[in-house]
């Protein structure tokens, strides 16, 4: 099963115009810190959930709030399906 | 063929400054003007509630037309948010404006769907009755059952009515519908205890995103259309957002979906005929979509044609 990867958030983050190609990304800050406000991480999360096929409850949502942590987590998520 | 002849609309005057609002949220200008999209809030007065505003759609609909009032033979009021449950607004309506006693007056318990159902509704009603003339009417004062500090809803909700006029000499003829609910999620968009209205925002959003978009493409070929020959998407003004989200999803234009409710906010069923009504003597749509979806969840498309 294909791991999820820091590279392959900040893609969707582009994707859903949450962020922009060039844009500085930092893997362990807060989405807020570069920028992505609470609706673009609805978004992010939804295409996270449509591509990956893993669903984020929503107390996982709220702690879920830096690229490289949502990468682990749908990493792990798709190992442990 | 029945279908709509004409709507009045009403939008009460106060305005709530949403840069303000949103400040108390810590949200800046960027947030307001392209997430929400929603600069000002329309506010009804403490007096107002869904009775008032109708009763100014219906003026505003008879000034438009001069439409009288014992040629109505039916009178459909969609509201949430009626005040008094008992009697029905619409029976107060009726009495307001002088209607007769032929004609059917009943209300409809419906959301942001609860245009695009009505019409398909009293579309029906009509032709199987041989009446001439119907009115339906959207009144919700949302603001009434909104908490300024809850987030999730106090930078989007505004008041407004508006009174469609269907008849046999249509404007535009109403196609077929898609009708839906999902009940099993209904908590995410409810009144509480206390009365006031909750929103999950993100399940409403991931449901209004993932499910829209196909409605809107199934109500396209239920009515023979593909989405390409389509003029114009007229759906439902949740924020900014949302309506975005749906057009990128189906990779269409700003302009063949517009985001109009900059100036008064989410305004639940009347958000689209509000905007359908700027269009109604604009020649230039010939095929518009509507989509109506929220609470229930429910959610309703449907296909207008041009037809004078």
């Amino acid at each position: 099963m294909n791991a999820c990867t820091n590279e392959d958030i900040t893609q969707l983050l582009i994707e859903s115009d949450a962020m922009a190609e060039g844009d500085e990304v930092l893997v362990d800050a807060p989405l807020k810190q570069m920028g992505v406000q609470s609706l673009d991480k609805f978004n992010l999360f939804l295409l996270v959930e449509e591509r990956y096929g893993v669903a984020i409850p929503d107390e996982d949502f709220e702690k879920l709030d830096t690229i490289s942590a949502i990468a682990s987590y749908v990493s792990e998520k798709r190992t442990a399906d | 063929m029945i279908g709509i002849e004409a709507i009045g609309t009403h939008l009460p005057a106060h305005r709530i400054d949403n840069l303000e609002r949103a400040a108390g949220f810590n949200c800046d200008e960027e947030f307001v003007d392209n997430k929400l999209g929603v600069r000002e809030i329309s506010q009804a007065a403490d007096e107002d509630d869904a009775f008032s505003l109708a009763v100014n759609a219906i003026a505003d609909l008879r000034a438009r037309t001069g439409l009288d009032g014992e040629e109505i033979d039916a009178l459909v009021l969609v509201t949430q948010t009626p005040g008094k449950l008992i009697p029905h607004v619409s029976a107060r309506l009726h009495g307001e404006i002088g209607l007769t006693d032929r004609c059917a007056c009943f209300d409809i318990s419906l959301g942001c769907s609860g245009y695009v159902y009505a019409l398909t509704v009293v579309k029906a009603l009509m032709q199987a009755q041989g009446f001439r003339r119907g009115l339906i009417v959207t009144s919700d004062p949302y603001t009434k059952i909104v908490a300024p500090e809850d987030r999730n809803t106090a930078m989007l909700f505004g008041d407004a009515a508006t009174a469609t006029l269907l008849s046999d000499r249509p404007v535009f003829e109403i196609g077929r519908t898609t009708m839906k609910t999902r009940g099993a999620s209904h908590r995410e968009l409810m009144s509480t205890d206390s009365g006031n209205l909750h929103m999950n925002g993100r399940a409403v959003f991931t449901f209004c995103a993932q499910n829209v978009p196909p409605d809107i493409r199934e109500a396209a070929e239920l009515n023979g259309v593909t989405v390409e020959e389509i003029d114009l998407f007229l759906v439902h003004q949740g924020s900014k957002f949302i309506v975005d989200t749906i057009r990128n999803r189906l990779g269409l234009p700003e302009e063949k979906m517009p985001f109009g409710a900059a100036g008064y906010g989410n305004t639940v069923s009347s958000s689209i005929p509000l905007l359908l009504a700027e269009r109604v003597d604009s020649p230039e749509s010939r095929r518009i979509m509507i989509s109506g979806f929220g609470v229930g969840l429910s959610w309703a498309s449907s296909l207008l044609t041009r037809v004078a």
